[in-house]
């Protein structure tokens, strides 16, 4: 093994635990803040995924005008989802909240498997090319992916920590009860909660598209993965999912060196696992 | 201000509150008392919407007239000049203090100006906030806690503060100085409806009282005729006329 190909797979690690990461920080968010299991999250990824690919093939002339319509789309039917289908098993047990999303992302699955068949799209790479760093010549699109992804996932953050809605997201979390009868909109809260959830899952669909290939399976492939990463990081730890993410990237990347990409995932999982039994509250805190 | 009529409450099948009725008058200051138990906290719980009222009303003086609170959430109940501080004060542990100042400030879409001037007015009270600001609110003493739970309902110019046990858990010196914040509310025109165990403390700062037990309405009196009447006060409180003395 050569110092070059480490240095790539640590680079191949990050862009994937960023995308994971996109997916995870919503899931974390959900639930540490709304108790709320959301089975169809890796359905909004996928659509994501789907919603450039439709974007480029009705004749949206670029990549980058096609993503930030992918993602309102996403955050459109999150939306919709959260104030139809959502609303009355919200608040209900964890088991009914759960069979509700998962049946949800079974329909959005079937729905797209229903309209654009079961063969797997691709979208050219939108910028092409190699950048060199140091000794490694490494794709442009990826380094874009890293870039673009990490740059969101930090705004995501500042917007927690910074802004009012930040503020009552945490105060939600740390006391429900209490931040209602400081007179804070709970539900509002709850709204803005899932919408950020949504938009980030777009996004890491969008992005990931012309990595990973786009077909109807590709968030229910993602879903169970980043709901250890969650655990892992810490229920509702905004940084915990992300650090959690990236590490899960990493994992698979470095295990690609020696193994088949199926062995590393096992070893992923196992690994994980193995940190679900010794660390059951997860690596950092489940930070509120 | 404040008008709650027969108002019932159930725990689950539990009946806990059996008709409470009581009235709070514009900028007075008037004590619930009772012995642990009788349904004080849970009356004040009604009253915000924290537990549902089986039966009763709970009506808000505002500038538009009587409003009755039943249908309402907890968040729009707050939002019509209700301030709710609990017994266990429920700061929130990751937030700074000025975080938890926001929490409800900035619901208020006020100027900058406006904004200044309501800390100011809780930090006048409350003298040594400010310095506290950046601290994170579970690393607050009990009395720096009851300050900021105070603060945090005062810089939203509540019209009445329901205010839990002030003085649980606090030194003497501190349920004085908790206290003294009480009379200065009342003085500010802000009505409060003060529950206390300390009945001793309560009825030197307020106006009226009322007693409760077994979750209703037991008596009703100004505070000097509540101090009076030493016998009652031993039967629904079990405190001694001896106790009412030493306060002196």
């Amino acid at each position: 093994m050569t110092a070059e190909l480490l240095l790539l797979q640590l680079a191949n690690g990050l862009s994937f635990g960023v995308i994971f990461a996109l997916i995870a920080s919503g899931i974390t968010l959900m639930w540490g803040i709304m108790d709320f299991i959301n089975m169809a999250h890796g359905d909004l990824y996928m659509l994501g995924a789907y919603g450039v690919w439709l974007s480029l093939v009705v004749g949206v002339a670029s990549f980058w005008l096609a993503l930030p319509l992918a993602v309102a789309g996403v955050l459109a039917i999150g939306l919709l989802l959260r104030f139809t289908v959502l609303r009355p098993v919200f608040g209900r047990a964890p088991l009914q909240t759960l069979l509700a999303t998962y049946g949800i992302g079974l329909i959005l699955q079937q729905g797209v498997l229903a309209t654009f068949g079961p063969f797997s799209k691709e979208i050219p790479f939108p910028v092409t090319g190699q950048v060199t760093l140091g000794p490694l010549r490494y794709p442009t699109y990826r380094l874009v992916v890293i870039v673009v992804g990490l740059a969101l996932i930090v705004a995501a953050w500042v917007l927690i920590q910074r802004t009012t809605y930040g503020i009552w997201i945490r105060a939600v979390a740390q006391d429900r009860t209490m931040t209602a009868a400081l007179g804070v909109p709970v539900p509002r809260v709850y709204t803005v909660v899932f919408g950020l959830g949504s938009a980030l899952a777009g996004i890491g669909g969008a992005l990931a598209a012309p990595l990973f290939g786009i077909g109807p399976t590709i968030g229910a492939d993602v879903i169970l993965l980043a709901f250890i990463v969650v655990m892992i990081g810490g229920l509702g730890n905004y940084v915990g999912s992300v650090v959690g993410g990236v590490l899960i990237g990493e994992v698979i990347a470095l295990g690609a060196i020696w193994l088949q990409p199926t062995e590393a995932y096992l070893v992923a999982l196992g690994l994980l696992l193995v940190l679900l039994l010794v660390r059951p509250q997860g690596l950092l805190r489940a930070a509120r | 201000m404040l008008r709650v009529s027969d108002l019932h409450v159930f725990y689950g099948p539990s009946h806990v509150l059996w008709g409470v009725s009581l009235e709070v008058g514009a900028g007075a200051v008037v004590a619930l008392l009772g012995r642990n138990g009788v349904g004080k906290s849970t009356t004040l719980k009604a009253i915000i919407g924290l537990v549902p009222a089986r039966q009763g009303r709970v009506e808000l003086a505002t500038p538009a007239g009587w409003r009755d609170l039943t249908p309402l959430a907890v968040h729009e109940r707050a939002g019509l000049g209700i301030g709710y501080v609990p017994e266990d004060r429920r700061i929130f542990p990751h937030l700074t203090v000025r975080e938890n100042l926001r929490v409800g400030l900035d619901r208020l879409a006020l100027t900058p100006a406006a904004r200044r001037q309501a800390l100011e007015r809780a930090f006048d009270l409350f003298p040594a906030l400010p310095e506290l600001l950046e601290r994170q609110g579970r690393v607050l003493s009990g009395g720096q806690q009851q300050m900021l739970a105070i603060a945090r309902v005062l810089v939203l110019s509540p019209r009445i503060i329901l205010l839990d046990e002030p003085s649980q858990g606090l030194s003497p010196l501190l349920v004085d100085s908790v206290m003294d914040a009480v009379v200065r509310l009342g003085r500010e025109g802000i009505a409060v409806l003060l529950v206390e165990q300390n009945a001793v403390a309560a009825l030197e700062v307020c106006a009226h009282g009322y007693l409760m037990d077994k979750g209703t309405i037991a008596g009703r009196g100004t505070a000097a005729a509540l101090r009076g009447d030493p016998a009652t006060l031993e039967r629904t409180l079990g405190v001694t006329a001896a106790d009412v003395e030493d306060a002196r």
